[in-house]
């Protein structure tokens, strides 16, 4: 065997072949969670023109926002885009624009004001709680990643947002979903396409070796790309943690036993008992305390009606 | 984590079957835990259809006291209101198409924890019309468990999965013979399939870890021993899990990083222009001359990049990574990053490759180009 031609029982020696391993050379699980993420956006960035990431304000999102700050040394070069159903907790709104100020992000909101002005909300308009969720958000996101529905964009140089002009679709949309949050995000793959009307082709989702992707795509089609799926809920703590990242103060008690582990519109998103105030603390309870056995999304009353996430999933959910 | 403290911690006997000479102390490479010291590893899980793979997961996750509180039960419900038997394997086959036909599509992710480190185990289907979900499932494994019915033996996937771990260059091979329960728990069924399926990967150049007879309905030798096959003595399947060992990482090799990128964010008031990638393998330090192939470019490393860390010397594979150059010479995504010194990478415009076709339609030579 020549030395062009190293493998894997026979190693050829490099130059420092008997030097001692330096420490920085390594890596934990967060370490390996974040060079996996940090790869994919690389690839997203390097394969679409039109890209952008969803930014939902949860804990999951703005993580993802940090490793793309990461993976581009401080800055986020695409937009951010967030899907207002104006039933947001009022916090999370402005914890959004805090960070749009303070990080210069190019941030770009879309709503359904069609289904708003007519009405057809949970629950105070006439439809359910599923119907709601798939007017305000899939509808809501696909008309405006596709340009149909107005968007705002945050102009920095006047500190407020204002229509946006551009109305090119998105080809490539970055999602926060992670496989451990239920089962048909379980079957995801890290670049994911997504046909004409929004919807998921479980059956026959395209190979995926290494860290290989399949990038390309159909005209009126586009890519969700997942950076997160291999973070579990608790990486995702341990992470904020490590990296001391910013959080909404909703995810922490606030002095009355309660908080939102999972984050999401007013009438559907309940908090629970619980009396952890730091993020430390939050770390604990979900490792040893009451939470270590329940679900995360237990809070979120649209999984649970008939149907389910999976459907909502196939129409083009996060 | 040395193997010693973990069966100190378990109070696990030494797992047999497992040889010493896949232990990374026996290769010499000392293992590089980072700051928090917790070791996460993927696992594949394959086999013929029907063979029990999705049961023997579910299984393991009940036993392990994996699931959240009130998912078993709930699983369980929705079986009695809709008259179908509850199996283990709805716990994993979350889709409705899965449930109702009782395959698995796709691969699924399931996160669990045991005394020793993360997993992630990807459940991959078995039905041959699923076979590139099972590659795209297997292709992150760094070690695999390969489940056999007793009853009905080695069948075409068994053999074909077996082909294809092999060819994906997964040495760390667990054999489960499953459904020990319909087989009369026979010592000598298990004999037969173990002594069979051992000379098949042999011709590949395979050598297991062991083999496990197990029942996934009834627990048996999954998480805990079992009482109907006292003719056995190795490990449970959790034990045997814990019982591999993480390949080293590829520090001592010649450093080899593609060129993901290159960034200059002059917009944003940044001038830095950054060689952006991951290394496959080696490492480079702070000072050291960098070769480009296929172009033979050379330069030197004048900073290592990175958003919110303390400043950085050198890089190692497996970390994303940036990198400055003393000349601004033109370098393209997709050239590779060498060190100067080291072997060169070979670079060539024709290969020689086994290649396994998984389209839609047939391989047509000349015609499917990349």
């Amino acid at each position: 065997m020549t030395p062009e031609q190293p493998n894997r029982q026979n190693p050829a020696p490099s130059r420092q072949g008997n030097e001692p391993i330096p420490s920085w050379a390594g890596m934990d699980h967060l370490d390996d969670l974040e060079a996996i993420s940090v790869h994919i956006l690389r690839e997203a960035y390097a394969n679409f023109k039109h890209l952008g990431m969803l930014w939902s304000i949860g804990k999951d999102s703005t993580v993802m926002l940090w490793l793309a700050r990461k993976a581009f040394f401080g800055h986020v070069p695409f937009p951010l885009i967030h899907i207002d159903t104006s039933y947001k907790i009022p916090e999370m709104i402005d914890y959004r624009d805090r960070l749009t100020r303070e990080w210069k992000l190019n941030m770009v909101v879309g709503r359904n004001a069609q289904a708003l002005d007519g009405g057809q909300t949970f629950p105070a308009g006439a439809v359910d709680r599923l119907t709601c969720c798939r007017l305000l958000k899939s509808e809501g996101l696909k008309n405006t990643l596709e340009g149909r529905f107005p968007r705002q964009r945050f102009n920095h140089s006047i500190g407020r947002y204002e229509p946006d002009p551009g109305s090119d679709p998105f080809t490539g949309v970055i999602v926060g979903v992670r496989a451990d949050e239920e089962g048909s995000r379980s079957k995801e793959r890290y670049f994911s396409p997504r046909d004409r009307g929004n919807e998921w082709n479980v059956g026959d989702q395209p190979p995926e070796f290494w860290n290989q992707y399949k990038t390309d795509f159909a005209p009126g089609t586009h890519l969700r790309i997942h950076p997160l799926l291999d973070w579990t809920e608790l990486n995702i703590w341990e992470y904020i943690r490590r990296e001391n990242i910013p959080t909404v103060s909703l995810y922490y008690n606030q002095g009355d036993g309660t908080r939102y582990r999972s984050l999401g519109c007013h009438p559907c998103t309940k908090p629970i008992e619980s009396q952890a105030r730091t993020v430390d603390e939050i770390i604990l309870e979900l490792k040893s305390g009451r939470l270590s056995n329940t679900a995360e999304r237990a809070g979120r009353a649209q999984d649970a009606a008939g149907g389910g996430l999976e459907s909502l999933r196939k129409e083009g959910y996060m | 984590m040395a193997k010693s403290e973990i069966q100190l911690q378990s109070g696990q006997p030494p797992h047999k079957g497992i040889p010493a000479a896949q232990t990374q102390a026996a290769q010499g490479v000392p293992t590089l835990p980072g700051a928090s010291g917790v070791e996460k590893m993927n696992i594949v899980i394959v086999g013929h259809v029907d063979h029990g793979k999705s049961t023997l997961v579910g299984r393991l996750l009940a036993d392990t006291g994996s699931l959240p509180e009130g998912r078993l039960e709930a699983v369980k419900e929705d079986c009695r209101r809709n008259a179908k038997p509850f199996e283990y394997a709805f716990l994993i086959d979350a889709l409705k198409d899965e449930q109702s036909q009782g395959i698995t599509i796709d691969a699924a992710r399931v996160f669990f924890k045991s005394a020793r480190r993360h997993y992630i185990i990807i459940d991959a289907p078995g039905h041959i019309e699923f076979l590139k979900n099972m590659v795209t499932g297997a292709s992150r494994a760094e070690a695999a468990l390969l489940v056999i019915d007793a009853q009905e033996g080695i069948q075409e996937n068994s053999r074909r999965h077996g082909y294809l771990l092999s060819m994906l260059g997964i040495g760390k091979i667990v054999v489960v013979v499953n459904k020990m329960d319909l087989a009369g728990y026979s010592e000598q069924t298990f004999h037969a399939i173990q002594t069979e399926y051992r000379n098949f990967l042999t011709q590949l150049n395979v050598n297991p870890a062991g083999f496990i007879p197990v029942s996934g309905i009834g627990g048996d030798n999954v998480a805990g021993p079992s009482s109907n096959m006292d003719w056995y003595k190795g490990p449970t399947l959790l034990q045997a899990l814990d019982g591999f060992d993480k390949a080293p990482p590829m520090i001592r090799w010649p450093f080899r990083m593609p060129v993901q990128d290159v960034y200059k964010f002059t917009q944003m008031g940044d001038d830095r222009r950054i060689i952006a990638g991951t290394a496959a393998s080696g490492q480079i330090q702070v000072g050291e001359k960098v070769v480009f192939y296929p172009s033979g470019k050379t330069t030197r490393v004048k900073s290592l990049e990175t958003f919110n860390t303390p400043p950085k010397t050198g890089t190692a594979c497996g970390q994303p990574a940036g990198f400055t150059m003393e000349e601004q010479i033109y370098v393209q995504r997709g050239e590779i990053a060498a060190r100067a010194g080291e072997p060169r990478p070979k670079v060539a415009s024709r290969i020689r490759a086994s290649v396994f076709w998984l389209g839609h339609k047939p391989l047509t030579p000349k015609r499917n180009t990349c």
